[in-house]
């Protein structure tokens, strides 16, 4: 090691941020936070689930057919069934007996939700709270269960647990094998205003409206429970929350409804013939062409078909292959629109597929104008981000329901309304918010749909991802477009909270839902694209992932390790930081300080220390004495003075001149030059008061009027997750720097973000200097010149 | 137990039977609110963020026109007295009494604002935000209480209603 150059700096501290405030919430002394989180959380890779994050040799999952014959009774708001249903045993595993999702038993009186819900307020009840209680004292809500018999018509034995239900079987269920048997069963539908069920019925009584109803009909049937590799059979009961964990299979649905109703659902319609006219079977053609939405049932014939009403019924049959669910929806008051959205299927996908929609005339216009259009647009979107729309069909079912997620269908419930002249308005508010439904839902059949990810447990693996991709597809709607969700800063008052959990917690125990497992996710994506890998690599690794699950069942790890391993990045730290803690993002300038470079030369060296030494202020005591008059002995007794008392200690010696000599002769040319260049060497320390490590982002600004972005990785807190000191040379003068310039990586506190200190003003005083500078402006007020009291009259033209 | 105790449970919003939107796979209905001092200005500052479609049905659900322009005067005047009416703040045992600043909207989100001047005392912070959960009853009301470094979260959800107070012991 050469004896050269940082030997002794001179040194100047620059600042030191005042005061900082900082957010300090579960900040522990020592963090790992680049701890591996293999063995830790994440299970022991296997030949089913490798390291790699891709299915492995060994994947399986079961497959469970269904041929359905359902039908609606309209008066009794009842649905009855029949189903045969088929399972396929792929596991390596024999099975005594098959678990069922019986989910409408949620609706009994003695459910387990029912049961364990709590009250909200000692002393006030909400009207909708009062509202379902009486409904749950008079309805009969649940599964009628008829029978359950074999192929050979011998009654099996069933076990019912809440919403589960045993079927024991006749014989042992081998690997590779499949059983099939029929199961009959009736339940009455819930009323969705008022018990809240994710699907229901809804009338409209008004009396400008016809009495008529919208029937949105999901977790109709005993749905098999998931039997899968990490968990054995899914068993965790349907408490409101926590969505679903299903199976993929075949679907043959014959729906039997009054013969006037158009119906939606799950699937491509097999018998158009027998329940369509022939102008609508041509309509539906010309859809497919289409440039914009055709109405394959227009309004006036939706509002003719409530007038008339029937006693006939009709069968819509319908059929869906490779789907984890079914669900339907059906009435009279329905106006269809479609629209054919041409892809690149990739030869798997249709190239076609059909976007459609339906809605009661009580909410145009808005429907028409949007809703297929949005279905369009989110195909496009989510397409490029994973896979082509696997389905032929893509609905959006206008209802009761206010945003709900099914195979090929959605409901969705933004609405139109009538004020008291009669006139039918929508509010800007609605508009965004049918967008942002109907792109969230159609989204959904990417992610859990195709991408079957196990909701019940981890909501955010579908809530999350699909959260990321509605912002992206909302983004890009149109310009501007007001939405924030995802946008970094937005998330900043949840991970500040002092009660969160961490993003993978199980879902029903999640107490805020909406930041836990839709915002901060989605947040967290967002970072990781924009900030942490770039999009070029997020994006490879993202479709990757997506294209690795499609048809399959993803657990969370599946994705870590998918999107580790194709961007060649170790994530583990962001993981830990972002879905297992609760620790947020903060990080704070400590200090700047100026580190010159000692040149050696005493001529220089010894000035620089002389001056600091100046610099300093004088000794009290000394000044005292002087200025009381005290005289030194030396200047008593001047005989005293010598060569040292004249010079003080840094005056150059030819020792030291001599030293310097050799020095510069035993340097490398680039020695001496860097020696003379006069390089600035900034030392800066930064501080991670939030917990989460995170790049450091830096915006440098010089006194040359010269800029810098500096974008350091988090592996800079390996060693010190708490606190950093980086360098940073340059022969230019700093004169100001900020962490984080472009708010990108959810920074609490920005208070210490800044050099030199400014001064940041609460969202509160900003607002109000905004309001003193314009609010008149925006309002279209003026006040005129000779008002006494200033008080704003309406001014200027009306628009 | 000694004795039955008749309660007479007020029934919230007027029995306004409109439908009451149920829990669904989009968006969570929730909103944050956040408690803060502000020693430039000496007030403590109150700042609910919802979002702005919530608030929308909410304000006309409580009666203002749907077709009222947002942040008119009329718009601005309701959404002072919604919020006003649905959230109160304690301090140190005393009811504040809040100043309306505004509102704004950005993005996806409402902002309302209101201020209190700096209370003495600021050990113990009692809050009641009752904002949205008439007209939503899966309302999640997260309420972060901020006192220099230290943020302590008052968290009101189905089945967690009523005052929740927070200390500062160390202030
Ligand atoms: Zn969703």
């Amino acid at each position: 090691m050469r004896h050269l150059l940082l030997a002794a700096m001179a040194m100047m501290t620059i600042s030191a941020t005042a005061e900082a405030q900082t957010i300090r919430q579960t900040v522990s002394d020592y963090r790992d936070a680049f701890r591996q989180l293999e063995n830790e959380d994440w299970p022991t890779p296997n030949e089913i689930r490798p390291a790699h994050g891709a299915p492995g040799p060994e994947y399986w999952q079961q497959q469970v057919d269904y041929w359905i014959d359902v039908r609606l009774d309209e008066d009794a708001k009842r649905i009855s069934g029949i189903a045969e249903i088929t399972y396929h045993n792929n596991s390596p595993f024999a099975l005594d007996y098959l678990w069922f999702l019986m989910d409408q038993n949620r609706f009994r009186r003695d459910s387990w939700d029912n049961l364990t819900r709590t009250v909200t307020s000692t002393d006030q009840i909400s009207s909708g709270a009062a509202r379902r209680m009486m409904r749950m004292q008079e309805w009969e809500g649940g599964f009628d269960v008829g029978t359950v018999t074999d192929s050979e018509g011998r009654a099996l034995e069933t076990r019912l647990v809440d919403t589960l239900m045993r079927i024991d079987l006749p014989e042992v269920l081998q690997p590779g094998e499949e059983v099939s048997f029929t199961i009959s069963w009736e339940y009455n539908l819930p009323e969705e205003n008022v018990v809240g069920a994710r699907a229901g019925y809804e009338c409209f009584e008004e009396e400008t409206e016809n009495g008529d109803c919208i029937y949105l009909v999901a977790q109709w049937f005993p749905r098999a429970a998931a039997f899968t590799d990490y968990e054995g059979w899914h068993n965790l009961p349907f408490l409101g929350s926590g969505e679903f964990t299903l199976e993929f299979g075949n679907y043959e649905v014959a729906i039997t409804v009054p013969a006037d109703f158009i119906v939606s659902a799950t699937g491509e319609l097999q018998n158009p013939e027998n329940v369509l006219t022939q102008a609508q079977r041509d309509r539906l053609e010309q859809a497919m062409t289409s440039e914009e939405p055709v109405f394959v049932v227009t309004r006036e014939e939706a509002l003719a078909n409530e007038r008339e009403g029937t006693d006939e019924t009709a069968t819509w049959q319908f059929r869906a292959e490779n789907v984890r669910d079914f669900a339907w929806a059906g009435s009279r008051k329905f106006i269809w629109d479609a629209l054919g959205v041409q892809q690149d299927g990739e030869g798997e996908y249709p190239d076609t597929v059909l976007a459609m929609s339906f809605y009661p005339n009580e909410n145009e216009p808005i429907w028409s104008a949007y809703s297929t259009r949005v279905i369009e647009h989110t195909l496009d979107v989510y397409s490029s981000f994973s896979f082509p729309y696997p389905y032929p069909t893509a609905q959006s079912v206008s209802g009761p329901v206010g945003g709900m997620e099914y195979p090929m269908i959605t409901f969705n419930g933004p609405r139109t309304v009538r004020d008291e002249d009669g006139n039918i308005t929508y509010s800007r508010g609605t508009k965004r918010f049918l967008i942002g439904v109907v792109a969230h839902e159609i989204g959904h059949i990417y992610f859990p749909m195709t991408v079957n990810s196990d909701e019940r447990q981890w909501t955010w693996m579908d809530e999350g991802i699909n959260s990321f991709l509605d912002f992206m597809t909302q983004r890009l709607w149109e310009e501007d477009y007001p939405t924030n969700e995802a946008e970094p800063d937005s998330i900043i008052g949840y991970m500040t909270s002092s009660n969160q959990q961490p993003i993978m917690t199980q879902s029903d125990a999640v107490t805020a839902l909406g930041p836990n497992a839709y915002s901060k996710p989605a947040t967290a994506l967002v970072i990781l694209r924009e900030t942490i890998l770039g999009r070029e690599l997020f994006d490879e690794a993202f479709g990757t992932y997506a294209r690795r699950w499609r048809f399959k069942r993803p657990t969370p790890y599946d994705f870590f390790r998918t999107m580790e391993e194709v961007s060649g990045h170790d994530l583990d730290w962001f993981w830990r930081g972002w879905f297992y803690s609760t620790e947020h993002v903060d990080i704070g300038l400590e200090s700047i300080v100026l580190a010159q470079v000692d040149t050696g030369n005493p001529e220089i060296e010894n000035a620089l220390a002389r001056e600091e030494e100046d610099a300093l202020p004088e000794s009290l005591t000394q000044r005292n004495n002087r200025e009381a008059g005290i005289q030194t002995y030396a200047q008593r007794n001047p005989e005293v003075v010598d060569f040292y008392s004249l010079n003080d200690e840094h005056i150059v010696t030819n020792a030291q001149r001599r030293t310097y000599e050799r020095y510069l002769e035993g340097l490398e040319d680039w020695e001496r030059e860097f020696l003379e260049s006069g390089t600035n060497i900034y030392l800066m320390t930064f501080r991670n008061d939030g917990g989460v490590v995170m790049p450091i982002i830096l915006d440098l600004s010089f006194s040359d009027g010269t800029t810098e972005h500096v974008r350091i990785p988090a592996q800079i807190w390996r060693r010190n997750a708490n606190e950093v000191t980086w360098q940073y040379a340059t022969d230019r003068e700093l004169v100001r720097l900020e962490i984080d310039p472009l708010h990108e990586i959810a920074d609490a506190d920005r208070s210490d973000n800044v050099f030199p200190p400014e001064i940041r003003r609460s969202r509160i005083e900003l607002y109000r200097s905004s309001q003193s500078t314009n609010m008149m402006q925006d309002m279209d007020l003026t006040v005129s010149n000779d008002s006494l009291d200033t008080r704003p009259e309406r001014g200027g033209d009306d628009e | 137990m000694t004795g039955f105790r008749a309660l007479a449970i007020g029934l919230a919003a007027g029995l306004a039977l409109a439908a009451a939107p149920s829990a669904w796979a989009h968006r969570i209905h929730s909103a944050l609110t956040e408690v803060r001092p502000n020693e430039n200005t000496g007030e403590l500052e109150i700042a609910h963020r919802v979002f702005f479609h919530d608030l929308e049905v909410a304000l006309i659900e409580s009666g203002m026109d749907d077709d009222t322009p947002p942040l008119g005067e009329i718009w601005l005047a309701a959404a002072e007295t919604y919020a006003r009416d649905r959230f109160d703040i304690g301090v140190a045992g005393a009811t504040l009494q809040l100043d309306y600043v505004g509102a704004e909207v950005d993005g996806q989100f409402a902002w309302i604002y209101f201020v209190a001047p700096m209370p003495d005392e600021y050990d113990r912070v009692s809050i009641d935000n009752r904002l949205l959960i008439e007209a939503f009853p899966d309302q999640a009301n997260m309420t972060n209480v901020i006192c220099g470094d230290v943020v302590r979260t008052i968290l009101q959800i189905p089945g967690r209603r009523g005052t929740g107070t927070v200390d500062f012991p160390d202030r």
